[in-house]
């Protein structure tokens, strides 16, 4: 965790300092090039589990109703707060 | 949504590759995930350190958005029951244990599987995966179709690192604080939850 924020705290700092604007059309790229990467390693790691690769077909419909369960009504929550904060801003305002 | 696909892609290609190729396994054991999250952290830091409103705009932000974890998490275990009643083999308690994950596959698996055996512990691992996977895939339409709340908590404890480059790209740098927040709160929380509903 503490690798997580010291890495975050220095980019704020590099990026702070250092503004140029060469630097900022290479940015979104290497984001996305990290994120590719890392999801490769993870595909690595999922592929390479035995127990997980063997269970996938049957217990991969289980977990995918669950999954899509858990994140459509924490989207709907969400929904609904950002709904109550805006509509009370409006009120207040 | 494009360009989200091609991302994903990687993972497919990923497990692939980690399934036929028996000397990739190193890689996945080298430590070399936790040091490109690292870079990413620290690349997504140096994108919102550009931002030069971004202390003004994050002062702009509501202060009830910080209760997005609790939503986050009650909107998980009702949607955790629905899913027992769809799926007969679990029951509810089962299914509100695999998804206390909260998108934290590789802890909440370890942690399943061992309260709970390693069928549920399988399950608690792919529903979490898939959570993050999917979440990944579906922050730009999410963003447009139910605000700039629910990308976070779609992603659950994922918001703190694999989603916040996409969640800062499609809701803007003001919401990278409540992304991180939000991921750090749900990342404590997983641990609770879990020993909770295993102990039920």
């Amino acid at each position: 965790m503490w690798l997580i924020f010291g890495s975050l705290a220095a980019g704020l700092l590099v990026g702070a300092a250092w503004r140029s604007p060469k630097f900022s059309s290479l940015l979104s790229p290497a984001i996305t090039a990290n994120i590719c990467i890392m999801l490769f390693l993870l595909g690595i790691e999922t592929g390479g589990n035995d127990q997980v690769m063997s269970q996938a077909g049957e217990l991969g419909m289980d977990a995918l109703v669950l999954c899509l369960c858990a994140m459509a009504c924490s989207a709907a929550g969400a929904l609904a707060w950002w709904r109550f904060i805006r509509s009370d801003r409006r009120r207040k305002a | 949504m494009k360009t989200s696909f091609f991302i994903v892609s990687f993972f497919a290609l990923g497990c692939m590759a980690g399934y036929f190729v028996d000397r990739l396994e190193w890689l996945a054991d080298s430590g070399l995930s936790m040091w490109a999250l690292a870079l990413l952290m620290f690349l997504v830091g140096i994108s919102m350190g550009r931002d030069r409103e971004i202390i003004s705009k994050m002062s702009r932000l509501d202060k009830r958005i910080t209760l997005l974890p609790v939503i986050t998490v009650a909107g998980t275990l009702a949607g955790a029951f629905v899913a027992s009643l769809l799926l007969d083999r679990w029951s509810a308690q089962d299914c509100a244990t695999a998804a206390s994950g909260l998108g934290y596959y590789s802890l909440a698996s370890i942690l399943v599987s061992e309260y709970r055996g390693a069928a549920l512990g399988a399950v608690t691992l792919l529903a979490n995966l898939l959570r993050e996977l999917l979440s990944m895939l579906f922050i730009p339409m999410l963003v447009k179709c139910c605000g700039p709340l629910s990308p976070e908590a779609v992603s659950g404890a994922a918001s703190i690192d694999t989603t916040l480059p996409v969640i800062v790209q499609c809701t803007g740098s003001e919401f990278a604080v409540v992304a991180l927040c939000h991921g750090f709160v749900c990342t404590l929380l997983v641990p609770l939850l879990i020993s909770f509903f295993c102990a039920l």
